[in-house]
């Protein structure tokens, strides 16, 4: 199966929204074969990596900076870097990886140049769904029911508001870590630091994190 | 013999980061006691809980669109593997800026050569001061607007010609513009002392 039809597929696609991890694990073996392939100018199989990519790349930009048309540009921003760098890209880490290591740097220049605050500024009027075409194939859809959705959407709210008040190194670290699940090393090479680095902050922002929710939950 | 773990080695197991050889020499070297599973444990309940509460992929809204755009923005320069550096490039590395301070230096020395002629100033007869010429720049403030300018010493006239200004239209009357009246008496007056005490 050529999976460059993936790209084109009408597929209604669980968009802007959680999709389930099973769904999309990623085979490095894939990656490499299709990163090759685009090396040698082949955009259909880049293409195919985006779409194999972009929704981890989206996820965390956005749960970086909880921003979701900014997240989307800087994703955006992302691939075309990416593909613009490819030629230079070795290997020696994993594609997935080596995104993340992009998206890093895209996140931080994005904070640099805005200076602001990403608690509470929020600005997801352009993703509205009332706003959004209902005969479009590409909608965002909502698999879970009323009570599921409201259950989830609490503790990703609390969550994510502990996140938040986290510096963006702490917030960063736990999300490629807990949320993303990638290795130690994975992690030092995406925030080109050491190891040791990496551990002391997860351990000081899962303190502060835990803390956090704690509190919440006592005051509940 | 110390059969502690390395702290590195510790924290990576309990957040399962080992695989493979490491964790079946990890686990060989060090037998986890009780405790050392149920923070394990702790930690896997905890990550479980980040992780569904938080999603680890969002599809991003409109992802076909997403994608287009991408394809759209990288399709003019497709990625190029790097070439070998050509020896003229390398040639040129050293050879440019030895030539540009040769340069430099014989600039320099030329300067050093240059003996103005010396200048003699008659007292009882001077010679006409002659101002160096100026070029006179023409300020157009309106963007687009582009100005040339003539000079006819024989007909004692310089004529500026301005183009790209917006034609006037036939209706507009000078007479009746305001600025107009108002510079013209300002201007009288200061020419015509006269003439503003009669306006007076």
């Amino acid at each position: 199966m050529n999976k460059s039809s993936d790209i084109t597929s009408n597929r209604p696609v669980g968009s802007a929204g959680p999709v389930a991890l099973e769904d999309s694990t990623l085979d490095p073996d894939d990656d490499a074969r299709l990163v090759a392939l685009a090396q040698a100018g082949d955009m259909r199989s880049f293409d195919t990596l985006v779409t194999r990519h972009r929704g981890r790349i989206f996820a965390m930009i956005r749960n970086m900076i909880h921003q979701e048309a900014e997240a989307w540009d800087i994703s955006q921003e992302v691939f075309i870097k990416a593909w613009q760098a490819l030629p230079h890209y070795e290997a020696k880490a994993r594609f997935s990886t080596w995104l993340y290591r992009i998206a890093h740097n895209g996140v931080y220049d994005w904070s640099r140049k805005r200076k602001i605050d990403s608690v509470g500024e929020l600005n997801d009027e352009i993703f509205d769904h009332h706003r959004i075409d209902p005969a479009a194939v590409t909608a965002p859809g909502t698999g879970e029911t009323p009570d599921d959705a409201l259950a989830r959407t609490e503790l990703r709210l609390k969550i994510e508001a502990a996140l938040a008040k986290l510096s963006p190194e702490h917030r960063e670290v736990v999300l490629l870590k807990d949320v993303q699940g990638l290795a130690y090393k994975e992690i030092a090479e995406v925030m080109q630091s050491s190891i040791g680095t990496v551990m002391s902050r997860l351990f000081y922002a899962r303190q502060k994190l835990q803390t956090m929710l704690l509190d919440e939950y006592h005051a509940r | 013999m110390n059969t502690m773990p390395a702290e590195t080695t510790l924290a990576r197991w309990l957040d399962d980061d080992l695989e493979g050889t490491e964790l079946a020499a990890f686990e060989a070297s060090c037998h986890p006691d009780a405790a050392l599973l149920a923070q394990r444990q702790e930690r896997r309940v905890w990550r479980a809980t980040l992780a569904a509460a938080i999603p680890a992929v969002i599809e991003p809204a409109y992802p076909e669109f997403f994608n287009h755009r991408i394809a759209k923005a990288i399709r003019t320069p497709s990625p190029k593997l790097p070439t070998a550096r050509p020896m003229t490039a390398a040639w040129r590395s050293w050879w440019m800026p030895a030539t540009a301070a040769a340069g430099m230096v014989l600039a320099f020395w030329m300067g050093t050569q240059t003996v103005s002629p010396p200048q003699v100033v008659s007292v009882a007869n001077p010679e006409p001061v002659v101002v160096a010429a100026q070029i006179p720049t023409v300020y157009t403030p309106e963007h687009g607007v582009d100005a040339e300018w003539f000079a006819s010493p024989a007909a004692a006239a310089t004529v500026i010609v301005l183009e790209g200004v917006d034609a006037i239209p036939d209706t507009l009357d000078f007479s009746e513009s305001v600025g107009w009246h108002g510079a013209a008496k300002a201007t009288a007056a200061l020419e015509n002392p006269e003439d503003a005490e009669v306006a007076e």
